[in-house]
């Protein structure tokens, strides 16, 4: 063996360590949504149950009211994805392709909200949402998130990467310039666009700070928010209840993410380099 | 000494082979071009040479010593890359010595052989300068300043001069001469670029699809193909390959014969299938008839200036032939002759050259000049 | 790509606009208003204290105790989700040759995980009693502390948590900007027998610094804001604000203990901190040409 080869070898272990690390907790959630709470405690390090068990989901079924749970979170989500994809690569597009007077200026001051923590706009945006007779409601914890520059920046760089020479025969053949971004920017950065909303379908999907601060009823609770009640920094009484949510939380991303995971990581790949 | 002995190398990549059975010596001092077509092999056995690419089966020996299994930095080679690899945030200075810093060579030492590479080079007073503040030719002499201060005896270039234009080409190709005769390092030179092959190398290894197709002195090269590949390759107007068939001392070509000298006829007697092989600036062309000449019509004519060739029709065939003279117009009849010391025969299954009549083939055994520089 | 000079740039730009402006623009305004007066959210009337807010703060040994927790949190996330992911990059694009898209795509997966369930499951792996960690620590004669009660590793665990999310996210951000430095580069130190190490810091690290002053950058903006979840929901700042970060802590202000004024103050302060990082951030790329494609 070489000494690369064993380099290599060493590597590997050293890199599967680090992937054992970061996956064991979802393993370890998904292997005890199958126990029951007494083989949870006694038998700890047993990944796969000895004695699988249904009873947590059923649990979650008949005393949760998930369904109306995830199409609350489900609404907030899609909401706050189709929203900010269609601002985003509508604002790109004007940053692209229009010159205008203070662009630069205009482009530097959004992106840079990325940097604006979000305690500092908390307090006017629960006023805000309150005034408009939105607190405790599924729209209130939507708009907020509507404000982020991100799509903006990451469409923008992918709309950077169409040659000019297209946009300039599309022009001479007398199109116009929506034409334009509809029938050709828009085909052509479609898997940017695409994995664009993705991420923000989950981080909506994820999101935390909103739902809590806008929502107090049940009924409007979203899978973050019904997930808290069974926490306390001990763990809680019903632990694999709990782990039968939390399964069921990261089910859609995990599950949107598995598709389409080439697009969302050749979208973050190129994000850094500005 | 410093020879680099390659002995039935391969390369797969997954089940694909692309190098397929290297044996080559180069000698101790030589100077060998892999020459090729894109995607031939040819940067693939420079990398398996340089320890960037493994060698899947065959053994490679770099001075005597064989270093399949050893590291890229314990070869001692140096190279230059296709797009040079400066590093980009590091002056000219720091970039040809940064190597030799990090491996301890002494200061005293380092910035004697900085000064001597960066005179040679032509690159004094750029030290500070980054590599982007330089041109494509600077930093094309950056890059080889840089493989030549670590004075090692293997210097591997892998299409140096690829990215420069015309002018400075011509410019570089001379001085990578004449650094070769400063510090007489034995180097493999890839290049695709037959003019870079024929000036630079003492040998040519002509490559495609993994196989050395001719692997000779670029004189023989030229005047012998070991095959129709490399009479094609080498070049411009490529060489002129048409069917043709021998019978009894006369040689058909397209609906016309020509007669063959008595050695020639002897030479090929019994081979049936061939193609004659006539470079374009062999043919003599007249506009009068003349004895064994062949008949033709002028289709076409690409005027370069000091040269043009012209395209000709006979019965069916075209051949191209380059001439000095520009009076020919489409649609003139001309005569071709066809030197017998000049043409080739190539076998029409395999390719292969059939070899030549005693007195021509001299010639292409000896090619003494490469002895005198080898030995 | 560039076909037009006017203004109906904005026709495109006005939904996003409208919503920057409700959402983003207009409360950082009003916050930093709100930090002038003394106020409790439901007081008809608020009181202008000028720069009251402020002098409390910067008096109160409460706010230096943040501000340490702070530091705490961005050392250990700088360590574990900037430091690590760039050595680990490098050496899946230099030094390994298989296997690259997996290590990517599964490192990836907790980056899309709600923090709320990483919060949920950890509790449980570092259950001091019960949980696999400790009892595998047990076999070794081990133990571990009931963290959650415990100055100190109560922010390591917190931490933690958080940087389970963040890892895989900045590993892919770095990673494109590591695999951006040209192979031929590396190669040509390889051939100059340079140790993988000196190419890292010689070599990899110049020459991906953009990415990597970004990442820096956002590994504090972002993972500052992330902790908050595991911390609302394990500890809420506890024992005695040992967790608190200044993210947290504003949130407390405003929506525990209904103080607005110092709420908002804290709030602008993390801005200013986060204003001064973007500031460098700008500053590098003004100064330093940077190297990537």
């Amino acid at each position: 063996m070489s000494p690369d080869t064993r380099r290599e070898i060493f590597l590997h272990i050293v890199l599967l360590s680090v992937l054992c690390v970061l996956l064991f907790p979802l393993a370890f959630a998904l292997s005890n949504s199958f126990k029951t709470l007494s083989d949870a405690y006694t038998s700890v390090g047993e990944l796969i149950p000895a004695r699988p068990t249904l009873e947590n989901y059923i649990h979650v079924f008949s005393r949760l009211d998930i369904a109306r749970i995830t199409l609350n979170t489900l609404f907030i989500a899609v909401i706050a994805a189709v929203f900010k994809v269609a601002t985003s690569v509508l604002s790109a597009y004007a940053f692209t392709a229009y010159e205008f007077k203070g662009k630069n200026i205009l482009y530097f001051v959004i992106i840079s909200t990325i940097f604006i923590p979000f305690n500092v706009t908390m307090l006017p945006n629960y006023l805000t949402i309150s005034r408009m007779r939105l607190a405790d409601t599924l729209l209130g914890v939507a708009l907020p998130q509507l404000a982020d520059a991100t799509g903006i920046f990451l469409i923008r760089q992918s709309m950077k990467t169409i040659p000019k020479s297209i946009i300039e025969a599309a022009a001479m053949e007398n199109k116009s310039r929506f034409g334009i971004l509809r029938d050709i920017v828009i085909p052509l950065i479609r898997p940017a666009i695409m994995s664009v909303g993705i991420i923000f379908f989950i981080n909506s999907w994820n999101e935390y700070v909103w739902p809590v601060l806008m929502l107090k009823s049940r009924s409007n609770f979203t899978l973050s928010l019904a997930l808290q009640m069974y926490i306390s920094s001990e763990g809680g009484t019903e632990f694999t209840v709990a782990m039968a949510v939390s399964v069921l939380t990261m089910l859609v991303p995990l599950g949107l993410y598995l598709v389409f995971q080439k697009f969302i990581i050749s979208t973050f790949t190129s994000s850094g380099v500005k | 000494m410093k020879s680099i002995v390659m002995k039935d190398i391969r390369k797969n990549y997954g089940k694909v082979e692309v190098v397929k059975g290297l044996d080559i010596t180069v000698d101790s001092g030589e100077k060998l071009i892999l020459l090729g077509p894109s995607g031939c092999g040819k940067s693939t056995i420079l990398r398996m040479i340089a320890g960037l690419e493994d060698i899947t089966s065959g053994e490679l020996y770099l001075g005597g010593q064989k270093v399949n299994h050893l590291r890229s930095g314990e070869r001692n080679v140096s190279m230059v890359f296709q797009n040079y690899a400066l590093f980009p945030h590091m002056t000219v200075e720091d970039n040809i010595t940064y190597g030799l810093r990090i491996n301890k060579v002494n200061e005293d030492e380092i910035s004697r052989r900085k000064t001597d590479v960066m005179k040679t080079l032509e690159l004094s007073g750029l030290e500070k300068r980054k590599p982007r503040e330089l041109s494509g030719g600077q930093r094309q002499r950056v890059a080889l300043a840089r493989a030549v201060a670590k004075q090692s005896c293997f210097l591997l270039l892998d299409e140096p001069l690829s990215n420069l234009d015309v002018q400075l080409r011509e410019h570089a190709r001379k001085e990578l001469v004449r650094i070769h005769e400063k510090f007489g390092q034995t180097m493999v030179y890839v290049t695709h670029d037959q003019v870079e092959a024929m000036t630079v190398g003492d040998r040519i290894a002509l490559f495609s699809e993994g196989k050395v197709q001719m692997l000779d002195t670029p004189q023989n090269v030229y005047n012998c193909p070991a095959n129709v590949f490399t009479a094609k390759f080498i070049g411009s107007p490529s060489c002129n390959i048409i069917g043709a068939r021998e019978k009894n001392g006369f040689v058909e070509v397209g609906n016309q014969v020509f007669s063959l000298s008595a050695q020639w006829a002897g030479c090929l007697r019994g081979k049936e299938d061939l193609c004659l092989g006539i470079s374009p600036e062999q043919i003599e062309l007249r506009e009068t008839p003349r004895d064994n000449a062949i008949k033709g019509v002028v289709r076409y004519c690409e005027n370069y200036g000091h040269k043009t060739s012209v395209f000709i029709e006979n019965g069916g065939t075209e051949l191209v032939a380059s001439t000095e003279e520009s009076r020919f117009g489409p649609g003139d009849v001309v005569y071709m002759t066809f030197p017998q010391d000049k043409i080739h025969f190539f076998d029409k299954k395999t390719g292969h050259n059939v070899g030549y009549p005693e007195n021509i083939a001299r010639s292409c055994e000896n090619d003494s000049l490469y002895k005198r520089r080898i030995a | 790509m560039k076909i037009g000079r006017d203004k109906r740039a904005f026709l495109y730009l006005a939904p996003s606009l409208a919503v920057f402006a409700a959402f983003m623009f207009w409360p950082l305004v009003r916050t930093f208003y709100l930090s002038f007066f003394s106020w409790n959210m439901v007081k008809p009337v608020k009181k202008f204290v000028g720069l009251a807010n402020y002098a409390s703060l910067l008096s109160s040994s409460l706010t230096y105790r943040i501000l340490g927790n702070t530091t705490v949190y961005i050392i250990i996330l700088l360590a574990v989700n900037f430091a690590a992911p760039y050595i680990l990059s490098f050496v899946l694009s230099c030094a390994v040759k298989r296997g690259k898209g997996f290590y990517k795509s599964a490192y990836f997966m907790p980056s899309v995980v709600s923090l709320v369930v990483g919060s949920i499951v950890y509790t449980w792996i570092l259950n001091p009693v019960s949980g696999p960690v400790a009892l595998l620590l047990k076999h070794l004669g081990l133990s571990i502390p009931v963290w959650s009660k415990t100055d100190g590793i109560v922010i390591v665990v917190l931490s933690v948590i958080t940087s389970w999310k963040i890892f895989g996210y900045n590993f892919i951000v770095i990673l494109g900007g590591v695999s951006g430095v040209s192979e031929e580069v590396i190669e040509a130190a390889l051939i100059d027998d340079v140790p993988l190490r000196r190419i890292f810091i010689d070599i990899v690290l110049p020459m991906s610094s953009a990415t990597g002053v970004y990442l820096f950058v956002m590994t504090i903006v972002q993972g500052l804001q992330y902790v908050f979840t595991p911390i609302k929901v394990l500890t809420q700042g506890g024992p005695n604000y040992a967790s608190s970060n200044l993210i947290y802590q504003s949130y407390h202000e405003l929506f525990v203990v209904y103080r607005t004024g110092p709420g908002c103050a804290l709030s602008i302060l993390t801005l200013a901190l986060f204003s001064l990082l973007l500031f460098l951030e700008f500053r590098f790329f003004e100064k330093k040409v940077y190297y990537e494609s």
